[in-house]
Order: C-alpha cells, then sequence, then structure tokens
C-alpha cells in the first residue's frame, strides 16, 4: 500500500480533526481540572497538543507531539511559583504604602517580566521543537539563550526611544533569528523579510484597517500572514521549498464571523468546534511547493529535556514566532 | 491471526517503509520491505511501545529511546484487535479513549454537572473560606488596608473625579462628634465621612472608615435615628463584615477567572472592584447581625432604641418614590423589620442625651444652610 503522497510538486497539509471529538477531550480536561483544584492544567494542554498534531497530516503523514503532562508540570509550577512571588511584591508595596516606593517597585517588576520573556520564548521553542515530530523525525531550535535576550532588549529599547516605529525592524530580526535556528533534520530554514518592507506593509495594512472602521482588517491578517510565509525559504539538499498559501480576505472574514457566532451564541461551549474550522482553514490554505524528498531527512536533534519556556510563554501569552 | 498494513519509519531517516503488523503474544511482530526488496523481521516487545496518543484515523505508535521508531497504521479494526489480543494494557489514554467512544448525552449530563458544581462551589463553599481568611488578617493590616481603600476614593484636593466622593468639611465635622460621644466598644478607631451625594446611601470600609451619604442624612428624623444607622454600619465594621464581603466578591472573581482562563483579567477587576464597594451588598446574615447589634449598642448607650424602626420607616418611605441605594446593599426585608419589632422589648432606662441633642441640632441647620446655598446657586444659574 502506497501512503497517500502529494503531488510531486505540491505537498499539501490537512486536518482531520473533529469539533465533537476535540469537545469530548476539553470536557475530560476540564472535569480533571475542577477535581484536581486546577493540578491537571499541563496534563490537560499536553493531551489537545496530541490531538491537534496528530491530526495534522502533511504529505501523508500525521505530526506527533511528544511532550507530557509530567514535563510541562515542573514548568507549569516554576510559573505559579513566579506569579505567586510577583502578586506577593506587589501586595508588600502596596502595604508600604509610599507611592515612591510604589512606582519605583512596579518598574523593577515589570522590566523582570520584561527580561523574562526572552528566556521564556528559548525555553518554549526548545522545548516545543524538540517534542515535535514528523515521520519520526524530530523538529530542533539551535538559537542560544543570550543572543536571543540580547536581540530582544536591544529592539524593546529601540522600539521605546523610536515611539514603536523600530517595531517592525524588531519583528522582522527576532523572526530572522529564530527561524534560522530550526532545524528539521536536513532542512534548512531562512527568513527573508525585511523590516523596511514589513514596516510599510503594516503602515498601510493598519491605516486602511483603520479608516474603513475594521473592515479591512482580514485582508490586512492575510497580508502579513503571506508575507510571513513568502519570506521564509527552507532549502533540502540544495533544493529551494516554499510555502504557498491563497488563503483570501472575504474567506478569512467567513471564517472569522462564523466562528464569532458560534461561540457567543453557545457561551463559548462550541468553541472547539471553531478550533477546528480555524485549523481545516488553515491547512486547506497552505501548502509547499518544490522537490520536497519525503524520504530523505535525517534525525539531526538530540534528546532535549526541560518545560520551563512551555508555560511561560502560554502566560505571558506571546505567540511564537 | 490479525495483520495489519503498516507504514514504519526506523527513527533515523523519514524513510518509509511499508509493512505489516502481527499481534503476538507480549511482543509485536513487524514485517518491513527494504529498499532492495528484502524483507526485514522487527521484535517490539510490549512493554516498550510507547502508547498512542489517541484512537484516530491514523494511529501512531512509538518505540523504544530517543530516536524512537515509529509505526502509522491506517487500519480502523486496530483498534478492537488491540483490545482482544492484551485486554489488560491501554494503548490509548483511557481517559480520552472513553470519551471519546462515548455518547453525546453523557457529555451534556457531565457539563450540567460541572456548572451545577461550580455554581454550588462559588455560592456556598467560597464565601465560608473566604469569611475565614479574612479573620486571619492583622487588625493593623485591615486598618491599611481600609485607610488605602478610603483614601482611593475619597477626594483630598478638589480634583473633579467621577470616581471619587466630595467631602462635607463641616458635616463630616459635627458628624464625628457625635459619633464619639458613643460607645461602640471596640478598638477599631470609627471615623465617619459625610459625602456630598443625594442618593440615600451609607457604607462602611474594613477597619473602621464609615461613610454616610449627605441624601441619607437629610432624610434621617431623629438623632436615635443616626445612632441606629451608625451602629449598624460600625458594627458591619467591627464584625469585619466589610473585610468578609471583599475577599468573597475577590475570591469569586479568582474563581470565575480560574475557570476562564483568564489571570490577567483578574487584577483589572479587582481594582475596579475596589472602587465600587459602595455596590457590595451584604448577605441576610450580615444585615441581621448589624441591626442585632445596633440595637445593642443603642441599649448600652442608653439610646431609645425605636430609632432603629424610625430609620426603616424612612427608607421605606423613600422607596415609593425611587428604591434608595442603600436598600440594595443592606437589603430592608421584612424580617428586619419584624425582627426590630420584637427586640424592641426595654425602652426603659433611657437617658436625655442633651449633648447628642445639640449636636444633631447644628447638623440640621448646617444641612439647611447647605439646601439654601444650594438653591441659590441653582437660581443664579
Ligand atoms: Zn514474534
Ligand atoms: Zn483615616
Ligand atoms: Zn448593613
Ligand atoms: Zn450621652
Amino acid at each position: 500500500m502506497e501512503s497517500n503522497q502529494s503531488n510531486d510538486n505540491y505537498h499539501l497539509f490537512s486536518f482531520n480533526g473533529d469539533g465533537l471529538e476535540l469537545f469530548k477531550i476539553q470536557i475530560v480536561n476540564w472535569l480533571l481540572t475542577l477535581i484536581t483544584f486546577g493540578f491537571y492544567y499541563p496534563w490537560a494542554k499536553a493531551a489537545s497538543l496530541k490531538y491537534n498534531y496528530q491530526k495534522t497530516i502533511f504529505s501523508g503523514s500525521p505530526f506527533i507531539f511528544h511532550g507530557t503532562g509530567k514535563e510541562m508540570f515542573k514548568g507549569f509550577l516554576k510559573l505559579v511559583g513566579i506569579i505567586v512571588v510577583f502578586y506577593a511584591a506587589i501586595g508588600i508595596l502596596s502595604l508600604l504604602g509610599s507611592r515612591i516606593f510604589m512606582v519605583i517597585g512596579m518598574i523593577v517588576l515589570y522590566a523582570g517580566i520584561l527580561f523574562a520573556i526572552p528566556f521564556a520564548v528559548h525555553g518554549s521553542l526548545r522545548y516545543r521543537t524538540s517534542r515535535s515530530s514528523w515521520r519520526g523525525i524530530h523538529f530542533g531550535y539551535r538559537g542560544e539563550r543570550r543572543s536571543l535576550a540580547v536581540l530582544f532588549l536591544k529592539g524593546i529599547l529601540l522600539s521605546i526611544i523610536t515611539l514603536g516605529i523600530y517595531g517592525a525592524w524588531f519583528i522582522t530580526d527576532l523572526r530572522r533569528y529564530i527561524i534560522k535556528h530550526i532545524r528539521f533534520g536536513n532542512l534548512t530554514f531562512e527568513y527573508t523579510g525585511q523590516g523596511g518592507d514589513f514596516f510599510w506593509l503594516r503602515l498601510t495594512g493598519g491605516f486602511l484597517s483603520i479608516i474603513t472602521g475594521g473592515i479591512y482588517l482580514p485582508w490586512f491578517v492575510v497580508d502579513l500572514y503571506n508575507y510571513f510565509l513568502e519570506n521564509i525559504k527552507v532549502t533540502q539538499n540544495g533544493k529551494p521549498l516554499v510555502f504557498e498559501n491563497n488563503m483570501s480576505g472575504g474567506s478569512l472574514w467567513g471564517l472569522l464571523i462564523v466562528n464569532f457566532l458560534i461561540t457567543i451564541c453557545t457561551l463559548g461551549l462550541a468553541s472547539p468546534w471553531a478550533q477546528v474550522r480555524t485549523f481545516k482553514y488553515i491547512a486547506q490554505h497552505i501548502w509547499v511547493e518544490g522537490e520536497f524528498d519525503a524520504n530523505a531527512l535525517e534525525q539531526t536533534e538530540e534528546a532535549y529535556k526541560d518545560a520551563t519556556g512551555e508555560d511561560l510563554a502560554d502566560y505571558l501569552d506571546i505567540n511564537l514566532i | 491471526m490479525k495483520t495489519f498494513d503498516i507504514t514504519y519509519f526506523d527513527g533515523k531517516t523519514s524513510g518509509a517503509y511499508q509493512g505489516t503488523l502481527t499481534l503476538a503474544y507480549a511482543h509485536w511482530d513487524i514485517r518491513i520491505v527494504l529498499a532492495d526488496g528484502a524483507i526485514k523481521s522487527i521484535h517490539w516487545p510490549l512493554k516498550d511501545i510507547q502508547p498512542s496518543e489517541f484512537m484516530g484515523d491514523t494511529n501512531t505508535f512509538k518505540y523504544g529511546d530517543f530516536p524512537q521508531e515509529t509505526l502509522e497504521c491506517t487500519d480502523p479494526a486496530l483498534d478492537e484487535a488491540l483490545r482482544e489480543t492484551y485486554p489488560y494494557l491501554n494503548f490509548f489514554k483511557k481517559e480520552y479513549y472513553w470519551a471519546i467512544k462515548k455518547g453525546t448525552g453523557t457529555f451534556l449530563l457531565i457539563i450540567g454537572f460541572i456548572i451545577a458544581l461550580g455554581w454550588g462551589v462559588y455560592q456556598y463553599i467560597l464565601p465560608e473560606i473566604a469569611a475565614v481568611a479574612a479573620m486571619t488578617v492583622p487588625q493593623k493590616t485591615e486598618i491599611s488596608w481600609g485607610e488605602t481603600m478610603y483614601h482611593n476614593m475619597i477626594e483630598e484636593n478638589n480634583e473633579q473625579s467621577p470616581l471619587q466622593y466630595t467631602v462635607d468639611d463641616s458635616l463630616s465635622v459635627l458628624a464625628n462628634q457625635f459619633l464619639h460621644k458613643i460607645d461602640f466598644k471596640t478598638n477599631y478607631p470609627l471615623h465617619i465621612t459625610i459625602v456630598k451625594e443625594e442618593q440615600v446611601n451609607a457604607f462602611a470600609l474594613p477597619g473602621g472608615h464609615i461613610v454616610v451619604f449627605s441624601g441619607i442624612l437629610k432624610k434621617v428624623k431623629t438623632k436615635e435615628a443616626f445612632v441606629a444607622l451608625l451602629g449598624h454600619e460600625a458594627t458591619h465594621v467591627i464584625n469585619r463584615h466589610s473585610l468578609k464581603n471583599i475577599f468573597k466578591s475577590v475570591a469569586g472573581y479568582l474563581f470565575v477567572a480560574f475557570f476562564t482562563n483568564d489571570i490577567n483579567g483578574v487584577s483589572a477587576i479587582v481594582l475596579d472592584n475596589a472602587n465600587n464597594l459602595s455596590n457590595l451588598g451584604y448577605s441576610r446574615k450580615l444585615e441581621a447581625e448589624a441591626d442585632a447589634n445596633a440595637l445593642t449598642i443603642m441599649e448600652n448607650n442608653k439610646v431609645n432604641p425605636n430609632g432603629l424602626l424610625h430609620l426603616f420607616e424612612t427608607l421605606q418611605g423613600d422607596s415609593k418614590f425611587a428604591p434608595p441605594a442603600l436598600l440594595s446593599t443592606h437589603p430592608l426585608t421584612e424580617e428586619r423589620i419584624t425582627f426590630a419589632q420584637q427586640h424592641i422589648h426595654q425602652v426603659k432606662n433611657i437617658a436625655e442625651h442633651k449633648d447628642l441633642e445639640i449636636i444633631w441640632k447644628q447638623i440640621q441647620s448646617q444641612l439647611k444652610k447647605e439646601n439654601t446655598l444650594q438653591k441659590k446657586g441653582k437660581s443664579a444659574k
């Protein structure tokens, strides 16, 4: 039996998840989280991730998420510790009653959080990639914590000084650094986006979204996605692979409106169906073009153990890449 | 023995090998076709096979340590065969396996159960926990919290702000003189503030601050009714009702935030709510406690306890036009009135209280003065 390979030059994604199945999984997650006073949360998260990975098929084979609740539990505990310390510090500061103490204290606390972000992103990338595989080949991230932190803090500083204008260059730099250090077997990745292009793209898109009262927003989002995907260059044995996509603002509008309605009308109970619709939409509209040899990936990454970043990033609501 | 078609990956490359899987005793037999057409036999002892993630269209199994061997099977009959061959093993995580196989009706029941449980915890268990927690706070801490809240809501430098109240200084001075003539038998530093608000309302902050709106002061007819009002509010302070209430609402928000996974949102709501302390209602139990203790305070101070009834009458009469805000935070139920009627037994042993009467008269004339000033101001405009 041949596995369903995509056409030679087109390599497709599909998402086979089912809203009802995901819904049932979430009910189990809620129930167990409830009776364990929240401590089941990492296991619940692992289960949802595993489901979504397993249902995402590329070129005939599913992805696998290997992370476990136990691994993420350690990260979760550290995170809870950090949150407790953070709120305790705020509590103590407010008890001291002095305004100056309060202001200085808050600045120190928020600066601390800002410093923690690149570390969280680094840990999260390391963990998430190492626990993801396709056809038995693991992803990997080889970036250095310190380089990312320097890049991040420089970017924040310049963004503040330039009142946010530098933001486009900052995000571009981050993407370039992170994507360059992602490994998948012997595939290499590169991000070719330019800060200047990205700046104008965001400026015009943002402007059009504002003057149309938000109607243009889905087209803007599609443009941002396009720009991001277009600029990821993947190379296998010297041969280029590119991401293509045919999303459109109109179809994205349709997706968002229906998702919004089914979620609101059911007080959030139907959110698994909305999630499945979103994943299906993305999988349907993105494909890889080029001479990809699905059999020729070699295992290049080593086992990696540490899950602190995973939940820290989750809490800080960082969207990876 | 049944054989399944599978795709095998050796963990070294992504090369796919087509082959078959046979479920054997304590191990799996895998046969794959190599590139040169030769057949290779692979042996997976059961104990090192890692459970697949979920049962689905394509099931994956892993074997050994990193980098693991993997096999993919799309045959839906595999699930049944696994259960028959190895009835004591779970190849899929059992809680999720159960869930995915179970009918939707069960889930509707579970949702109903979760909602009922959540509501029960929120309604009955949380307030108890919050009340116990409130009692562990040292008095000094409570007073300093109350002080912070007070200064957040009371306008100090006459800067206009919609969230803050404007203090009526001369009335506040008189009201404090009145307050300090009464013995509340407490070591809380009680302090009263009259604010310029037309609403018929009053509330107590943790630690000792009582805020009375000028709107209610205008309605109160007798000094005894005013003592009743102060006694009632002072009890909310002394018995830590205010603190318990704040703990309860914060615990409630934390609980809700926990379920909606929105930890960031909490602080905003908590802060927002601290400003709306005046809108936090008390439970019937705490109201009854405050009424009962107000009567005790009046009796201790030899003040006519009928003042409490007069206070109730004033509030009730007012509600014919518009329900006073005080009623939403201190609901005036029939049972409260009945309670007061039943417990006012000793109308004897009442002192004249010339001192209170003098201050009360001063308060009244100050109110009148402010009223005419206000009218003049309005007509001038
Ligand atoms: Zn055998
Ligand atoms: Zn004070
Ligand atoms: Zn009350
Ligand atoms: Zn007296």
